[in-house]
């Protein structure tokens, strides 16, 4: 299968959000940090999804806008908690800039992945479900 | 003055923003060219950190963003200038 080529792209923008966040967001704060991401992420996710009209973008800008911040930092900390050997030295920080990016970026797909956890979930602790 | 002159870049850029954005809006994934996605993405990166970051990352970010869109966007000005700009 091959691997179109504006998803390395992708892939080097999130590697260099780890590497360059922490940095950035002690010269800017927080939260300029997390805005910052927020747009990246939302120009990517306008890309991904099919032509809409200015309403539904708007729509998309704002509803993405008020969970990326309001649920960046706490998500991170979880994250951190949960998987502490994904967090480098420094802490939650370093997730701030790459999952304020993810949250608008894969905004279409969080109800289709969570469906699939889900019923993943309810499988191994229920069996049986669809084989 | 100092302040309707921030008033003003703000005001310009969002405009600015909302202008990428809706171009991007029209971009099709596996259609639309992935190079005039990733000039508009640096062009609106850079407006948006003009607008979100504080003045020395922020001007950095816009003339980054800038200097992006034209080099992503070179290569159809190797041998002139390109098809479907003729009056």
């Amino acid at each position: 299968m091959t691997v179109p080529a504006h998803d390395f792209v992708a892939v080097a923008v999130a590697v260099a959000a780890v590497l360059i966040g922490p940095q950035l967001a002690e010269a800017v704060g927080t939260y300029a940090v997390i805005l910052f991401a927020w747009i990246g992420g939302a120009m990517v996710g306008c890309y991904r999804r099919q032509p809409e009209s200015r309403r539904r973008v708007l729509l998309f800008l704002a509803s993405s806008l008020v969970v990326t911040m309001g649920l960046t930092v706490t998500l991170a900390s979880i994250v951190a908690g949960v998987v502490p050997s994904w967090v480098p030295a420094g802490g939650a920080k370093h997730l701030f800039f790459p999952i304020a990016v993810a949250i608008p970026m894969f905004w279409h797909d969080w109800p289709e992945w969570g469906r699939t956890a889900i019923q993943a979930i309810v499988r191994r602790r229920f069996g049986g479900g669809e084989q | 003055m100092t302040a309707v002159v921030d008033a003003l870049a703000v005001v310009l850029g969002l405009v600015a923003l909302w202008s990428v954005l809706c171009r991007i809006n029209h971009m099709q994934r596996g259609v639309t060219d992935p190079v005039v996605f990733w000039q508009h993405f640096a062009l609106g990166l850079g407006v948006a950190g003009l607008l979100v970051l504080p003045p020395p990352w922020g001007r950095l970010a816009l003339v980054a963003g800038l200097m992006a869109f034209l080099l992503a966007g070179g290569y159809r000005w190797r041998h002139g200038a390109p098809e479907g700009i003729k009056r």
